[in-house]
C-alpha cells in the first residue's frame, strides 16, 4: 500500500529546499487587469477581514497538488477567496453560478 | 468547593490582595525609589526587541513573559499537523539559535481559520547554518538561513 | 437590480484584452460585484487599492537607500524601525506588515526568499517579479543560494557570509545593499539610480 500521507502532512507549496538545479525562470508578464483587481479585491477582503491573509494563503494550499500546479498565481487567489467565502457562510455556491452565468452572458461570453 | 480565601476569583481574596499584597507593595516601593523606569519600561505593552521582563510580585496574562531569550539553542519540533503551517518542512527537528524575540502576534495556524484574536503567541528569529539544514547541498560553511519561528514550533535544545 | 457602477469598468477592461475573459476573470467580477450588493466592500475601495498598488515601485526602495547612503542617522531609524523611517518619506505601509531592513556589510550578504508563499515589501517595492514567485527560486534561494546568486551574474567571496531570509511571518524584508566605492560625489538622486529592485531583494550588488 503506498504511503500517501506525505501529500497531507506537506503542504504544495513547501517548496524549500526541494527542486534541485532547475533553472530560475526569467522571463516576467505585466500583471493582466483581472489580476491586479483581483490583488487589489485581496488586499480590501483582508482589511476588513473578511477574507484575511492567512486565510487566502490557507485556501491556496487547501486545494491540493493537481490544482496548485496547474492553476496560476492569481487564479489561485480568486479560487481560494471564493471557497473561504463559502465556507463562512457569506456567499453560497448557487449565488456564485448564478452571478458568474450573468456576468458571462452580460460579456458574450458562451457558457 | 474551593475556600474563598484561596480563590483569586472570591471577592474577599480581591479585596485582600489589593489592599496588602507583597506585589503592589513591591511594586509601589519601586515607583517611590525611582525604578519606576524598571517597572514600567519593561511592560506587557513594549513592542519589538523588549520582552516582558519578571518583576517580583507583578502577574502577568498567561504566556506573556517570551520562555526563550536571545541566544537559547532551539529544535525545531518534528510534528506533522494537518491544515496549515507557517513552519516549513526542510526546519522540521533542525537545530538552530534564537537570535531575536520579535513580539507577539496571532497565531497563523489559527488566523488561517479565521480566528482573528484570542492566540497572541511569541514570534523569534532563529538562525540556523546552512550546511546543517541540508547537509548533502555544496553548502559553504560561511552561509546561514534566518527566518521566524513561533513559540508553538521551538524546543529548547 | 445589479450595480451599473461596478462593473462597467470591468466590462470595458475585458473588451481591452482582445479575448473574451476566462473562468477565473469572470469569478473574480462576481465575487466582487456579489460583495459590493451586500455592502460589504466598495467599488471605491477596490479602484482605490487599485491606485494604491500602481503608485509602488522600487523606485520608493531606491529613494530609502539613497537616503540612509547619505545620512546615517537616518539609516540608523531605517533599520530600528522601517515602518516608521519609510512613513517619514512619505511611503505609508499599506498593510499590517513590519518593513524590515536588512543591512549588507563586508562579511554578510542579505538574500531575500519566501519559500511559502510569496511574501515581499509590496508596499515599498510594489509587486515582485514572477521568477521571485517561482519554484526553482523559492525552492533552490535557501538551500543553494550561491548557485542561485551566480544565475543572476553575483558572485559573493568565500570568506562573506550569504544569509538566505526566508519570510514566513509579519517581517517584510528589504536589503540595504553595500554602497559602491567611487561613489562619494554622487548626489542623492544620482545614487537613487544606482539601486535597483535586484539589489534591494539581494540577488544582484548595485554597481557605480
Amino acid at each position: 500500500m503506498t504511503d500517501t500521507s506525505m501529500l497531507v502532512k506537506k503542504l504544495p507549496n513547501d517548496f524549500g529546499g526541494t527542486g534541485a538545479h532547475e533553472p530560475v525562470p526569467m522571463a516576467v508578464h505585466d500583471l493582466l487587469p483581472w489580476e491586479k483587481r483581483c490583488h487589489a479585491l485581496l488586499d480590501v477582503l483582508d482589511f476588513h477581514k473578511i477574507v484575511n491573509t492567512e486565510e487566502k494563503r490557507r485556501g491556496t494550499e487547501e486545494i491540493g497538488t493537481e490544482m496548485a500546479a496547474k492553476l496560476t498565481y492569481y487564479e489561485k487567489w480568486i479560487v481560494s477567496a471564493s471557497n473561504c467565502l463559502l465556507q463562512k457562510g457569506i456567499l453560497t455556491p448557487d449565488e456564485i453560478g448564478r452571478k458568474h452565468k450573468e456576468v458571462s452572458l452580460r460579456l458574450g461570453v458562451p457558457v | 468547593m474551593t475556600n474563598p480565601e484561596n480563590d483569586p476569583l472570591s471577592a474577599s481574596h480581591v479585596a485582600e490582595f489589593n489592599r496588602h499584597s507583597p506585589g503592589r507593595r513591591t511594586l509601589l516601593k519601586s515607583i517611590a525609589v525611582g525604578g519606576a523606569a524598571i517597572a514600567f519600561a519593561q511592560t506587557a505593552y513594549s513592542k519589538a526587541s523588549t520582552p516582558v521582563r519578571r518583576l517580583l510580585g507583578v502577574v502577568n496574562r498567561e504566556g506573556r513573559v517570551s520562555a526563550l531569550e536571545v541566544g537559547d539553542r532551539v529544535q525545531v519540533s518534528m510534528r506533522y499537523p494537518i491544515g496549515h503551517y507557517r513552519t516549513p518542512f526542510y526546519l522540521r527537528g533542525k537545530r538552530g539559535q534564537v537570535i531575536r524575540v520579535v513580539e507577539q502576534y496571532i497565531n497563523p495556524e489559527e488566523e488561517a481559520f479565521g480566528r482573528n484574536a484570542g492566540t497572541q503567541l511569541w514570534l523569534y528569529q532563529v538562525r540556523f547554518k546552512q550546511s546543517e539544514l541540508f547537509p548533502e547541498a555544496m553548502s559553504s560553511p560561511s552561509d546561514y538561513v534566518q527566518l521566524e519561528i513561533f513559540e508553538n514550533w521551538l524546543e529548547k535544545a | 437590480m445589479t450595480t451599473e457602477h461596478a462593473h462597467d469598468h470591468s466590462a470595458h477592461a475585458a473588451i481591452e484584452n482582445d479575448e473574451l475573459p476566462g473562468y477565473y476573470e469572470i469569478l473574480e467580477m462576481s465575487v466582487r460585484e456579489l460583495l459590493i450588493e451586500r455592502e460589504l466592500i466598495t467599488a471605491d475601495e477596490v479602484r482605490h487599492q487599485i491606485e494604491v498598488l500602481d503608485s509602488r515601485s522600487p523606485a520608493l526602495g531606491s529613494r530609502l537607500v539613497a537616503r540612509a547612503w547619505i545620512d546615517p542617522t537616518f539609516k540608523a531609524r531605517l533599520l530600528q524601525s522601517g515602518n516608521t523611517a519609510a512613513e517619514e518619506m512619505g511611503i505609508s505601509i499599506y498593510d499590517d506588515t513590519t518593513l524590515t531592513v536588512l543591512e549588507n556589510t563586508e562579511s554578510v550578504h542579505n538574500l531575500i526568499v519566501c519559500t511559502l508563499c510569496s511574501c515581499y515589501p509590496r508596499p515599498i517595492l510594489g509587486l515582485p517579479p514572477d521568477w521571485y514567485k517561482s519554484k526553482p527560486y523559492r525552492s533552490r534561494a535557501v538551500r543553494e543560494p550561491r548557485a542561485v546568486l551566480e544565475e543572476f551574474g553575483t558572485k559573493i567571496g568565500d570568506n562573506v557570509e550569504v544569509r538566505v531570509n526566508d519570510s514566513t511571518s509579519n517581517l517584510r524584508y528589504l536589503v540595504l545593499p553595500l554602497r559602491p566605492s567611487g561613489t562619494e560625489h554622487l548626489t542623492e538622486e544620482q545614487l537613487a539610480k544606482l539601486v535597483t529592485r535586484d539589489t534591494m531583494i539581494g540577488v544582484t550588488v548595485p554597481k557605480a
